[in-house]
């Protein structure tokens, strides 16, 4: 497997503290790579850095062989690098087809001139739209819910249709940031096959979450973050059992007793 | 509705409303006759371009701005200026209004469509402030305050069909109805394409729409010089009518009663602006039986109407087609 995201040396500081220090990591093609770490490590920090929503003090981001290091959010999408965010975001005031309709512009998206004059390429983009669009919803599990507004989602539609919104957009990798927070049992169990059907379909899955259960199930690769800094990285099963990873979630008793 | 596909678009009744109001527009110079209504016709025409200009900045890109008329004095000095200075007809000086007012919204925008919010708002108002106090003072240029006269409309000579006065409102009404239509169409054009798709993921969430590769920046450049070019365009043809252009066409006020039309019309609707634009055009001439009392009665059916209906007056016409038909 090749490395489709290569971070290396990054570095942010916050009026002269370091979010995130010296941070390097590889997500792999067709992997899922879970980013795991205790409140304040630094993880969204990291995560708002490498889709660009955060210029980072030092270090470089590469994406699919390109050096995407402090570049437009846009830019860095357009590469096939999409993010969602911790704090759900949806567009409010549209009707959820019409939300998931947007993600397919990081494929295509017309000039002025195409669109005045009517262009037959254009027209063949906005009719298929309405079957791409639908897919989506088939799998994300929304269908039923495609002419409501997003704003009258329950908070689990909502992550559903960001993430919907995301795959619209056709992502090499995409970054899901804590997707299975205020998701009940049901729907944690539709994201976490929802994440095997993406990585199935050859998309690069990048995870900061804080539900072990889900990390330990769907992860191959998890890179533990502690004040900023890595303090461990490697399969699930032996991160569990890293006593610096168990030191800093429990403290550093547990950490050199307990497991010993 | 803002979505791109209503249920009853291209259908038989939508058509025949169209054909029937398009041929009501045609034949109202033969039934108004040369007077005052068509004159308010004609007003009414440029205002609907004002508008819908304005709400593809303002409603579907949801970028507040405030400098509107000064895309509307810029088209109006072009036309003028070319007139008086180079003999540069109203056919040459729509299309020139419109092209430097695009531009000069190019320029302006490439610095101030990198903020938002209030300073978007503020820098919007002083880009209208700035090009008012500009035009005022270049006094050898545009005769300040005073103002420049006899911009006339052409006279064109048909081979073998006789001549047409566009100084007559008859011949003029068409060409502003010809604008007026040209503007909504291509509004419509572009709120309905994939560019509307981005316009609406800028005005709901623009980090989200960043995420997903829409350039915030593009679609509100986009927005943003589409509505001056017709701002403009609306200024040259204001300028022919009246034959007259003063600084005071850069004032709020004239921001102020496009931005009323927009909102209290619909601000994310095609229909909206243009029964804006007509409503309010025609209430402030009729009001004026009412003399020092005209703006109070102004400002109140404003409140009112606002208050009434949040998304706008079209909202009116889509309850009652709903209640019919349920």
């Amino acid at each position: 497997m090749s490395a489709m995201l290569e971070v290396k040396g990054l570095s942010v500081e916050f009026g002269g503290l370091a979010a995130v220090n010296d941070v390097s990591f590889a997500a792999n093609a067709g992997a899922v790579t879970s980013v795991i770490g205790p409140n304040g490590a630094g993880k969204t920090t990291l995560f708002n850095m490498i889709s660009g929503f955060q210029r980072p003090s030092h270090g470089h981001v590469r994406f699919a062989g390109h050096d995407v290091t402090g570049q437009q959010p846009w830019r860095i999408a357009r590469r096939g690098l999409v993010r969602t965010f911790q704090k759900t975001e949806v567009f409010p005031e549209l009707s959820v087809f019409d939300c998931v309709r947007i993600g397919l512009l990081n494929s295509y998206q017309p000039s002025l001139l195409e669109v005045l004059v009517g262009s037959t390429k254009v027209t063949r983009f906005a009719d298929g739209a309405s079957a791409t669009v639908q897919e989506i919803l088939d799998l994300v599990g929304l269908t039923r819910r495609a002419a409501a507004m997003a704003r009258e989602l329950s908070y689990g539609e909502q992550r559903l249709l960001e993430i919907a919104v995301g795959l619209a957009a056709r992502p090499k990798l995409i970054m899901l940031d804590e997707p299975a927070s205020g998701l009940n049992a049901e729907e944690s169990k539709r994201l976490a096959s929802l994440i095997r059907a993406m990585q199935a379909g050859g998309i690069a899955v990048l995870l900061v979450e804080h539900n072990m259960n889900l990390v330990m199930t769907v992860s191959d690769l998890v890179v533990v973050l502690h004040h900023g800094e890595k303090i461990a990285q490697g399969a699930p099963v032996a991160v569990s059992r890293d006593r610096s990873v168990v030191a800093a979630y429990l403290g550093r008793e547990w950490g050199t007793d307990a497991v010993a | 509705m803002a979505s791109s596909s209503g249920p009853n678009r291209g259908s038989p009744a939508r058509t025949t409303a169209s054909i029937v109001l398009a041929v009501v527009l045609l034949v109202c110079p033969f039934v108004l006759g040369e007077g005052y209504q068509l004159h308010l016709l004609i007003v009414c025409a440029i205002f609907t371009m004002l508008a819908s200009s304005l709400s593809l900045v303002v409603g579907y890109a949801g970028l507040l701005s405030l400098g509107h008329a000064a895309f509307f004095g810029i088209g109006a000095y072009v036309s003028a200026l070319l007139y008086l200075r180079f003999g540069v007809s109203m056919w040459g000086g729509i299309p020139a209004a419109g092209i430097v007012s695009a531009v000069a919204a190019c320029l302006v925008g490439a610095l101030v469509l990198r903020v938002r919010g209030n300073r978007f708002i503020i820098t919007t108002v002083a880009f209208a402030e700035i090009m008012r106090i500009i035009v005022l003072n270049s006094v050898d240029i545009t005769r300040g305050q005073m103002g420049l006269p006899g911009i006339a409309a052409p006279i064109v000579h048909l081979p073998g069909l006789g001549t047409i006065d566009f100084g007559h409102k008859t011949a003029f009404y068409y060409v502003a109805l010809a604008g007026a239509a040209l503007c909504v169409w291509t509004v419509a054009r572009i709120v309905r394409s994939p560019i509307g798709w981005g316009l609406a993921a800028l005005r709901e969430n623009e980090s989200l729409g960043e995420s997903v590769g829409v350039s915030a920046f593009r679609h509100a450049m986009i927005a943003f010089a589409v509505g001056a070019f017709f701002a403009g365009i609306a200024g040259s043809l204001y300028a022919h009518y009246f034959n007259f252009v003063s600084p005071d066409l850069f004032l709020f006020s004239y921001t102020t009663t496009m931005l009323v039309m927009v909102v209290i019309g619909g601000k994310t609707t095609i229909l909206g602006p243009v029964l804006g634009a007509v409503i309010f055009t025609l209430l402030a001439e009729y009001l004026r039986a009412f003399d020092q009392y005209r703006l109070v009665i102004l400002g109140v059916i404003l409140l009112v109407s606002v208050l009434t209906f949040p998304k706008g007056l079209v909202d009116l016409g889509a309850h009652f087609m709903t209640r019919r038909t349920s």
